[in-house]
């Protein structure tokens, strides 16, 4: 190419101000600096062009690239502890509901286990202690009342036994005074005499004792039935009382039961707004990756201003300037891609006929 | 082995997303970066019935994973292709080659969510 001074063209004075205008986010010295020391490597006026041109657009494309890659970064490192922390929410919340379901449960299960299934045994075990205590009671009223007759009857024959044992004193007494008027002869009789009347001293004093103990029994027997009695109306009482709660405790239960259905209905209810709720940011924080692939493309858009600027260069030194197209920025996705292949990927929003969130199943 | 669903794709905030909206109904979910993770895993097997697979990715994108999984032994995953694309072209080739779904991004959980689960009881 020759050495000649190249006409300045519209395109190139802006280039010129951007490099002589230190702009503070630019390379360090500012793009003069930049440009200047590229310009002295490069001696010929064109290859100077060249370099000041194409070395202002490598640090901006350069720096632009920094800065996207430091958004998407910092976007994407955010969106993902959004993310986090909406899993944890729902973990926490699926828990919470897991729990309460399973404390309910164990409250009101019909099963063995639960707690309303044990006060239903529990009530309906006493109810039948109760009945027993009840029969065993009214039999104890029973068998007083017959201990009763039976220590009348004991009184009766002791009186009885008594009638008999003074006939016998009498019978001795007279067995006596026969003996002694028979004299030598009536010893015998006498003898048998005074021992029959001492059996029947005898017989008197443990008739005495069964008397006083029969009349004892007696004046005790009334106290135990009154007693007994009083256990039975205290039984009565109880098992109306227990009737009443058992049906109090059975309300209670069917109460717990309908309150603990509820409470796990309810909380079905709301873990399926908070899945739902969930799922709904989890689509809220999808801006991220269009996001991010469309800051991308400023770079795969630089890129084709570069290369414009070089075909403009390129038929300017040829004396052949006549741009007929305007710089075009219509990438596709793949474009895109192929541009970067470098781990980055790039895709066009609104590119295709089908529209955001539409599922096609073939 | 329990069935699981692959995740592709390149976009740690996608598969984040992906993977949140599949766990929390109880699915279980392996990841891969790009298509050639994807194809290794599969390779492997895994228990994988389903693949929600991006299409635009480094070193191997979609549908060329998608090509590649033709090749392997049945029973093989079915394929849901999870992508900001939409042109009709690209769909009719992701579906010759045996892709089941189409999604476009940004995809609603719930609709993916079901998509997923039909695919489900059909490979199952």
């Amino acid at each position: 190419m020759s050495g000649e001074p190249m006409r300045p063209m519209p395109f190139l004075k802006h280039f010129q101000r951007m490099l002589t205008s230190d702009r503070s986010d630019g390379p360090e010295g500012g793009y003069s600096q930049f440009a200047i020391e590229r310009a002295k490597s490069e001696p010929s006026s064109t290859q100077t062009l060249r370099a000041l041109v194409f070395g202002a657009l490598a640090r901006c494309r350069e720096q632009t690239l920094t800065r996207i890659r430091r958004v998407n970064e910092m976007t994407s490192r955010e969106v993902l502890a959004a993310g986090s922390s909406l899993s944890e929410i729902v973990t926490r919340a699926q828990t919470q509901v897991g729990s309460a379901r399973q404390a309910l449960a164990e409250l009101t299960d019909n099963d063995d286990s639960g707690v309303a299934a044990l006060v239903d045994r529990q009530t309906r075990m006493t109810k039948k202690h109760l009945e027993s205590i009840r029969g065993a009671l009214a039999a104890q009223v029973q068998m007083t009342q017959r201990a009763t007759e039976a220590g009348a009857n004991i009184v009766e024959i002791g009186k009885q036994v008594t009638d008999v044992a003074q006939a016998a004193r009498m019978l001795s007494l007279n067995a006596s005074i026969e003996g002694a008027r028979l004299g030598s002869i009536g010893v015998g009789i006498t003898v048998i005499a005074a021992e029959m009347r001492s059996l029947t001293n005898e017989i008197n004093q443990a008739n005495s004792r069964i008397e006083n103990m029969a009349t004892l029994l007696l004046a005790t027997l009334p106290q135990i039935v009154e007693q007994t009695q009083v256990m039975s109306q205290y039984a009565e009482e109880f098992a109306v009382e227990l009737a009443s709660n058992a049906s109090a405790v059975g309300g209670a239960t069917d109460r717990l039961r309908k309150v603990a259905a509820e409470t796990v209905a309810g909380g079905d209810r709301h873990i399926t707004l908070v899945l739902k709720e969930s799922q709904a940011a989890l689509s809220h924080l999808q801006f991220q990756d269009p996001a991010a692939q469309s800051l991308l493309i400023i770079d795969a858009d630089l890129a084709r201003a570069e290369e414009y600027v070089r075909q403009v260069i390129d038929a300017a030194e040829v004396g052949d300037l006549r741009v007929d197209s305007p710089l075009e920025f219509e990438l596709t996705a793949a474009d895109a891609h192929r541009d970067l292949n470098a781990g980055e990927v790039v895709a066009l929003d609104g590119t295709g006929a089908s529209e955001a969130g539409e599922v096609l199943l073939f | 082995m329990a069935s699981k669903i692959l995740i592709v794709d390149d976009s740690a905030t996608v598969r984040q997303q992906v993977r949140l909206a599949l766990t929390q109904v109880g699915l279980e979910v392996l990841e891969a970066c790009d298509g050639l993770e994807g194809l290794e895993l599969l390779t492997q097997g895994n228990g994988i019935k389903v693949v929600v697979c991006d299409v635009n990715m480094p070193r191997m994108n979609g549908l060329e994973m998608l090509e590649k999984c033709a090749a392997l032994p049945s029973p093989r995953a079915n394929v849901l292709m999870l992508t900001t694309e939409g042109q009709p072209a690209m769909i009719q080739k992701a579906k010759s080659l045996g892709a089941k779904g189409w999604i476009v991004k940004p995809f609603k959980a719930e609709l993916l969510v079901a998509a997923v689960q039909k695919l489900m009881q059909a490979a199952a």
